[in-house]
């Protein structure tokens, strides 16, 4: 590649890089994917991705997790996690729902549940912002709603 | 000859006046943000707690500093002034306090909350606050006479208690831990000097 193309290349690459680190936080609803959204997931095959599908619609994450727990190990579920989820809903979510969402610790679920109820998701970064950085607070918030 | 003019109740010294206006200001305006929403609950919380438990550590550090430096005016004039800095803690204290209660407002809630290690400790620590704040006037002093000293003197398990609480409830308890250690050493040397003392 000579420096004419290589450069413009670097350029493209740098610019590019907060763009697919935005987009790794963008996760798959189980409620919504298609086939072929489903089966580009971790762990999940033919057989997976059919009983996502049939086992709609999922209320909770609780539920989701539920029809999953008998394909797919503890390990295998929370690799999935990480790209697909049924989004929780901040001011209404059980403990367990929250213990779902990968990385959760028991202390940080406590607070999640401590500074209800959230008015808006400024709220939700400013509390949690407290105890981890930026980027732990936009991965959280990809995982929650407020309804 | 000097006229023997009685002052005001109110006539209280100008540092004095300062000293208060300088250590409420920052509560008053967290308290009138928290209230227009400027502030969340647990930045309040966290907040009012972490100043009550600094000034804590300041009335506390008054004494083994006045044996350390005993001609330095500004210590000195902090130890005249020590009773209305812990009066100004127990009020940083008293605002963590009813933020807690006006969000919670649930009775059972808050009862049982206060059965946990981290919460009780705070609580019991806050009732020591009350008595001692309660009784830090001159009125109260003369009453209460040696029993004052006594009393007062529970103000280093009620820190030891605070400290706890922090450390017991935080998401990360490292800053907590910071603050119990200066006050073990403040505590340690207080002991020493009073050791000294009765020698």
């Amino acid at each position: 590649m000579n420096a004419k193309i290589r450069l413009p290349a670097l350029l493209a690459w740098v610019l590019l890089l907060p763009v697919m680190a935005q987009a790794e936080l963008i996760l798959v609803n189980p409620n919504t994917a298609d086939r072929d959204e489903l089966q580009a997931l971790p762990n999940v095959d033919d057989e997976i991705a059919q009983a996502i599908i049939d086992g709609r619609p999922y209320l909770s994450a609780v539920d989701l997790d539920t029809a999953l727990a008998r394909l797919m190990d503890e390990e295998q579920r929370e690799a999935l996690y990480s790209r697909l989820f049924r989004p929780i809903d901040l001011n209404n979510a059980s403990e367990a729902e929250i213990l779902l969402i990968p990385g959760m610790s028991r202390k940080m679920a406590h607070e999640f549940v401590e500074y209800r109820p959230y008015k808006s998701m400024e709220q939700f970064r400013r509390e949690i912002g407290k105890y981890v950085d930026d980027d732990e607070v936009a991965r959280l918030e990809s995982y929650v709603t407020l309804d | 000859m000097v006229a023997n003019v009685k002052r005001p109740a109110l006539a209280l010294p100008l540092d004095r006046w300062l000293l208060w206006l300088v250590l409420m200001l920052p509560l008053a305006w967290m308290t009138w943000q928290y209230g227009a929403e400027g502030v969340y609950y647990g930045e309040y919380l966290h907040w009012t707690g972490v100043q009550s438990a600094r000034l804590l550590l300041l009335t506390l550090a008054v004494t083994p500093l006045l044996r350390l430096l005993p001609r330095t005016a500004a210590i000195r004039w902090l130890m005249r002034r020590r009773r209305d800095i812990g009066l100004v803690t127990f009020l940083y204290a008293l605002a963590h306090t009813v933020a807690y209660l006006v969000r919670k407002s649930d009775l059972q809630l808050i009862a049982s909350e206060a059965l946990e290690a981290g919460m009780l400790t705070g609580w019991i620590a806050f009732l020591v606050f009350i008595a001692l704040a309660v009784t830090s006037n001159d009125a109260s002093v003369r009453a209460l006479g040696r029993t004052w000293r006594s009393l007062h003197k529970t103000v280093y398990m009620a820190a030891v208690l605070t400290y706890l609480h922090w450390v017991l409830t935080a998401f990360d308890p490292t800053a907590g831990y910071v603050h119990a250690a200066v006050a073990v050493v403040l505590l340690l040397a207080r002991l020493q000097g009073a050791r000294r003392s009765i020698a």
